[in-house]
């Protein structure tokens, strides 16, 4: 029967008052190797059109977090439990690094929003950007400004990065590389500077850039590809 | 502009969605919803649930693939 899998903690049994899980199913653990994989057997939620049984997976992640270092699997993650075990013995190791990396931090979302830098140049510009039949000249100067625009956007998001890699312990982009807005990151964050992470992130905002944070969330983006368990079986 | 607090609730879960839901798997869906403006589908047995912004950048590139050869 398989198991859906919550995530890997750095413990042998289970503390705190842990919800129970999909469809009432218990959460348990299933001990290998020093090291406990949280798990209940009913897979019947993912099967539900419903975000509920996501909701409540960050729920058990977050009950669990109060009491453990959790290594947090994304929704979905179902395997069989001698698939299982091989592979936590197999990604031991990395694992390991892993808990050990994710202790005491959390993951911070951020959505950034930057005001257009460069405005358009000439009335033919805007005819030619609405649709009406242009230039040559007019689609090469479009083409000048989008690049300035690209240009200006990515000289922004570095410095937005240089100011908040030092409030947070990791920082990465989620969607630069097509440079649609808003863009999105995550920050690893430890859980006793979460504070000053908001003041920092606070701070970079003015009337051309607009940020949304929120969280603390599990930290499902830092979890290594190495120590991730993978959605089926491998 | 300050969100309000059904805008706030919206993004907490938009984000929550883009974090905790798998990203890299390949799938046929057998049902879309939508919510906080991300689409999820749900795949019955598979047991595997992804964005739908990713199954369909998964299925272009297998297209793109298939073009090629």
């Amino acid at each position: 029967m398989p198991l859906h899998i919550y995530g890997i903690i750095d413990a042998s049994q289970l503390r705190g008052d842990i919800p129970q899980g999909h469809e009432g199913d218990p959460v348990k653990t299933l001990f290998v190797e020093g090291l406990s994989v949280v798990i209940s057997s009913s897979t019947s939620a993912l099967s539900a059109v419903s975000v509920e049984p996501v909701l409540h997976h960050e729920k058990i992640m977050k009950t669990l977090m109060q009491h453990h270092t959790v290594l947090p699997m994304r929704f979905g993650m179902v395997c069989e439990p001698d698939n299982l075990i091989a592979l936590v013995k197999k990604r031991l190791a990395a694992i390991r690094e892993n808990l050990q990396e994710l202790s005491g931090k959390r993951e911070m979302a951020l959505r950034i929003s930057i005001a257009n830098p460069v405005k358009p140049q000439t009335k033919t510009m805007n005819a030619s950007v609405s649709g009406e039949r242009g230039s040559g000249k007019d689609y090469l100067m479009k083409r000048i400004e989008e690049d300035q625009n690209h240009r200006q956007i990515r000289k922004k998001l570095k410095e937005i990065q240089s100011v908040i890699d030092v409030a947070a312990a990791r920082f990465i982009w989620l969607n630069t590389s097509e440079l649609t807005e808003p863009f999105k990151a995550s920050c690893l964050v430890d859980l006793n500077q979460i504070g000053a992470f908001l003041t920092t992130v606070k701070s970079l905002e003015d009337h051309n850039l607009q940020i949304s944070c929120t969280g603390p969330w599990a930290p499902y983006s830092f979890v290594s590809p190495q120590a991730a368990l993978g959605a089926i079986n491998e | 502009m300050i969100p309000d607090a059904s805008q706030e609730n919206e993004l907490e879960i938009a984000d929550l969605l883009d974090r905790a839901l798998y990203k890299g798997v390949v799938i046929a869906g057998e049902a879309t919803i939508s919510l906080a403006g991300v689409d999820l589908i749900y795949v019955g047995l598979q047991l595997v649930v992804a964005s739908a912004d990713t199954i369909r950048k998964a299925s272009e590139k297998e297209q793109d693939t298939m073009e090629v050869h």
